[in-house]
């Protein structure tokens, strides 16, 4: 049997939720994930809240405390002080929002910039699609990690410079999703079809594009977060992210490195937990979200 | 085949031309390269002076020209702060960073493709399981994090293995290690992903219709088409590991490409920035066109197309 | 130069060889468990044709991979019934062997064909080396061998100069061709049973022609195969079954020897299929007669008839009682509480 194309109008939404739920059932890393991606905004929206201490204020007679699980540590300073007396538990609680900042506009500025790409492209067609087909493949050849670390040294250190970075840098990939998603669309012939009832092109936009663009774009969109949440502590390792007053988990890492034959480990350790813990929290929503919002389901053979 | 050869490598030049382009323009992002280059204590004076030394004053367009025309006779340029040749110092840099970069893309495939193997063919079990949580961890774990922790354990406390600079083979275990794991994760993933595609395809199918052990068809079906498919993902993760030897050379020590733009890019030394960044952007280039020629010559339905 | 006709040992012609009693698969799915095969009987003689007729979903599948544990197994899983092949003088429930059995039996005495052949064919593999493979493992044969034995089926099965083409790739063939190989695949291991599960569907019609009118020649006439042919082409059924069997959500209505279920239809399903078929000597005004309703929720278990919502004839004791097979004609079952020719519920 020829293979089923379906569009996802309104009316199934519906039944995604419930399916939604039913997955949560059978896929417990997913809630996870969730729980722990909501977990992190909060912190980061909260931070100056819930952080114990000012993460900037020194406190020279209490410096280079191990954590509280230590012999020298207490729990004032849950986590260790670093060599400045300054708590690390409240630096990383701030550097929660230098990362959510990054993720969160980035991939909301690749996803905007993208997606208008990709429409251009998948409706146009013809000589401007191939042209900017070219520049993102140009664009995806020299490694990632290169372009960011050049890109970020020539504009200079700013939260702004490099939220920019990468959202642009990014939007390549969303552009190329959407272009897909745009020409199966008309190939299985669902705007030829919306056309020939009459319907103009924002209509068609709204009523077909934009729902079935709505889950591989959420999809990607999580992922990417995850991924420029790790470029930009990368970033800040090298000191070329935010400037050093502004704690975040690459440069809390980059000053671990530094102390590392001090004995001071644990000022290498928790930022590091902090990030890849991210990173995890963050793949798993991912694959959840990948799994209930792909339309397309293989039904058993019969 | 021999049309698509032809193709691809007229592609790749285009390609590392674009590259010379937008390579040319990075460093112009900020708008005024000379001001960029020299240190910020210096005087208008000197930044003009600088300029017009450089040839920054010129029409862009000129410059362009210029520069790209450079790159293809082999003139890349001094380096600002060793004040040599830069393709002279990168070239020189290579061998460690390829060293680095093939051992740990060798520990990636040891460890990641079995894995990725054993998770696809025993879905949903737990070795499945075990195979996914692994490939998920390797993937989070930012390899700059791992090598701190790794000097931290086995250098510093255990003292087993040396924490910076090169001083034998040994001294390659923790870098390679910790640039290893990030490639490796992925690699389980990707692995395990491809094996599932093929182990429920319509000719795996076949395959067992016709009453084929498990070997057999694991042997002669699964894995050639498993392996095809892996090698354009060997590729891209070796230019991964490119960009990550970064991180990895300038934490320990080691004196190749990656901790050389580290240097270059403290030191504000751009026009070395360029050459570094068109040197590894290059072999991106060049690994990507190997890959696809490897994968042509593999697959008989791009081998025998007239 | 042909093969020659093998004589069976393992059954005269007419003998039943495979004997299927209420075999009943289901699926665990996101959405809850699908009950595919709902208690599915039939019996299959040694040279016999069988014709499986039913629209996607109706199970016609899933029943013939289950019996040579071509199921994934999770999801699937077979939930009861037997299946015994009948080998020579002994017997075996297909459904309960073990697996080093299972592998002698696929391709050894049941061969199976598969829908598409682009991809059911691996396409990094020589076509000769993957008939060949079959040929070593059920005939024992040497390389040599195998491959002077694969290059005859090879002409067995009408591909010209197969000398060549033992070296060709499957993409470097067409649609009708890679059939045929699969077809000289099924027929290597020479079994007694071959499956064929809607083998014609993505062919054009006239490639649709020559490979019924190959089976029939290859396989019925010279080697006296037993055939089950499953499709959802009433029309291609005809030319080459024997007996046929209907089926619907899961369970088998009617089934009977072929004439009769094309003459004298019983069941309303079996009967809205005929009718469906449009003639070729209809002036084009009349309209196309459909089926109303739409297909059968498997994720119910039934205990009632699966066809009742979309049958014209349902009454109060379709909906209660599931009907099981009964005899309306020498050798013709239904499974249906009316009697479609007297116009009111059956005896």
């Amino acid at each position: 049997m020829p293979a089923e194309s379906e569009s996802v109008e309104f009316g199934s939404r519906a039944r995604g939720v419930r399916k939604a739920l039913k997955l949560i059932v059978r896929d417990p890393a997913g809630l996870v994930g969730l729980v722990l991606v909501l977990a992190l905004l909060i912190v980061a929206v909260f931070a100056p809240q819930l952080a114990p201490h000012d993460p900037l204020a020194q406190d020279l007679t209490n410096a280079k405390s191990p954590p509280a699980f230590s012999d020298g540590g207490s729990w004032e300073y849950p986590l260790g002080t670093d060599r400045l007396g300054r708590d690390v538990l409240s630096r990383i609680i701030l550097g929660a929002r230098v990362s959510v900042t990054v993720g969160f506009f980035g991939a909301a500025i690749a996803v905007a910039l993208g997606m208008v790409m990709g429409l251009i492209a998948g409706f146009v067609g013809g000589r401007l699609d191939k042209a900017l087909m070219s520049l993102v493949d140009l664009v995806l050849s020299i490694p990632y990690l290169i372009v960011v670390i050049v890109v970020a040294a020539v504009l200079g250190r700013s939260l702004f410079n490099v939220v920019m970075l990468f959202g642009v840098t990014a939007s390549p990939l969303f552009a190329r999703t959407t272009r897909g998603e745009v020409l199966r669309l008309r190939e299985a012939g669902f705007v030829a079809a919306a056309r020939s009832t009459g319907a103009k092109l924002p209509r068609i936009l709204v009523r077909h594009i934009f729902p079935n663009l709505v889950g591989p774009l959420l999809t990607l969109a999580t992922f990417e977060m995850s991924a420029m949440i790790f470029y930009e502590a990368g970033l800040s390792f090298l000191g070329l992210s935010v400037p050093p007053n502004i704690p975040s988990w690459g440069n809390m890492l980059d000053s671990g490195r530094r102390s590392l034959f001090t004995g001071l480990p644990w000022l290498s350790i928790f930022p590091g937990m902090a990030i890849a813990l991210t990173g995890l929290s963050m793949n798993l929503l991912g694959d959840w979200l990948r799994d209930i919002l792909d339309p397309r389901i293989r039904r058993a053979r019969g | 085949m021999k049309t698509f050869i032809l193709r691809r490598i007229v592609q790749s030049i285009l390609l590392f031309i674009g590259v010379v382009v937008i390579v040319f323009f990075l460093v112009r992002l900020s708008g005024d390269p000379a001001s960029l280059m020299m240190p910020r204590e210096a005087s208008s004076a000197q930044v003009q002076a600088f300029r017009e030394l450089m040839g920054f004053d010129r029409p862009v367009v000129v410059q362009l020209v210029d520069y790209v025309g450079a790159i293809f006779v082999g003139d890349f340029g001094e380096s600002l702060r060793f004040q040599t040749h830069s393709l002279d110092l990168v070239i020189q840099r290579v061998p460690l960073t390829f060293t680095l970069a093939t051992l740990a893309m060798g520990v990636a495939i040891v460890i990641g493709i079995p894995l990725g193997i054993l998770g696809g063919m025993n879905a949903g079990k737990f070795s499945d399981l075990l195979a996914r949580a692994l490939g998920l961890g390797g993937q989070v774990t930012p390899e700059f994090w791992l090598a701190l922790i790794l000097i931290i354990v086995f250098a510093v406390n255990l003292g087993w293995f040396p924490s910076f600079g090169i001083d034998g083979p040994i001294s390659y275990v923790l870098p390679a290690a910790a640039l290893s794991v990030g490639a490796m994760g992925r690699l389980v993933r990707l692995t395990r992903s491809t094996v599932l595609e093929v182990v429920g395809s319509d000719y795996v199918r076949t395959a067992r219709s016709k009453g084929l052990s498990g070997v057999e068809v694991a042997g002669r079906h699964i894995f050639r088409n498993t392996a095809i498919a892996l090698v354009s993902v060997i590729s891209v993760q070796y230019t991964y590991l490119l960009g990550g030897a970064v991180y990895i050379e300038s934490i320990f020590a080691l004196p190749g490409l990656g901790s050389l733009l580290d240097e270059a890019i403290r030191a504000r030394d751009f026009p070395l920035v360029q050459t570094i960044t068109l040197f590894i952007a290059g072999a991106a280039i060049a690994l990507s066109l190997l890959a696809d020629l490897l994968y042509a010559w593999l697959d008989p339905r791009i081998r025998l197309e007239n | 130069m042909i093969t020659p006709i093998t004589p069976r040992q393992t059954a005269r012609a007419g003998e039943l060889i495979l004997d299927v009693v209420d075999l009943r698969v289901s699926f665990d799915s996101p959405d809850g468990m699908v009950h595919a095969v709902n208690g599915i009987s039939f019996e299959l003689r040694s040279g016999e044709s069988l014709g499986v007729v039913g629209e996607s979903g109706s199970g016609k599948s899933v029943t013939m991979m289950s019996l040579v544990g071509l199921l994934a197994s999770p999801p699937a899983s077979i939930d009861g019934g037997t299946a015994i092949l009948r080998d020579g003088d002994t017997a075996i429930d297909l459904l309960a062997a073990g697996r080093s059995e299972i592998r002698r039996i696929r391709g050894g005495r049941v061969g199976f064909v598969f829908q598409d052949p682009l991809s059911a064919l691996n396409p990094t593999m020589r076509v000769g080396e993957q008939i060949a493979e079959s040929v070593r493992k059920h005939r024992g044969l040497e390389d040599d061998e195998a491959e002077a034995e694969t290059i005859e089926l090879l002409r067995a099965v009408g591909i010209a100069d197969p000398e060549r083409r033992y070296r060709s790739f499957p993409h470097e063939f067409s649609g009708g061709m890679r059939q045929r190989v699969m077809i000289a695949i099924a027929m290597a291991g020479d079994p007694p049973i071959v499956i064929f599960d809607e083998p014609t569907t993505a062919l054009d019609v006239t490639v649709q022609a020559q490979i019924v009118e190959l089976v029939k020649t290859r396989l019925k006439q010279e080697r006296g195969t037993a055939i089950v042919w499953i499709t959802h082409d009433l029309a291609v059924v005809a030319g080459i079954a024997d007996r046929v069997a209907v089926m619907y959500g899961g369970t088998i209505v009617e089934s009977g020897p072929v004439d009769e279920i094309y003459e004298n239809p019983q069941h309303p399903y079996t009967r809205g299929l005929l009718e469906a078929i449009p003639s070729a000597d209809s002036d084009g005004t009349t309209r196309l007669a459909s089926i109303e309703g739409s297909p059968p929720d498997l994720l119910v278990e039934p205990n009632f008839c699966p066809f009742q919502p979309r049958c014209r004839h349902a009454f109060d004791r379709c909906i209660d009682e599931r009907p099981l097979l009964r005899e309306v004609g020498e050798e013709h079952l239904i499974a249906c509480h009316f009697d479609i020719d007297r116009g009111e519920p059956a005896r």
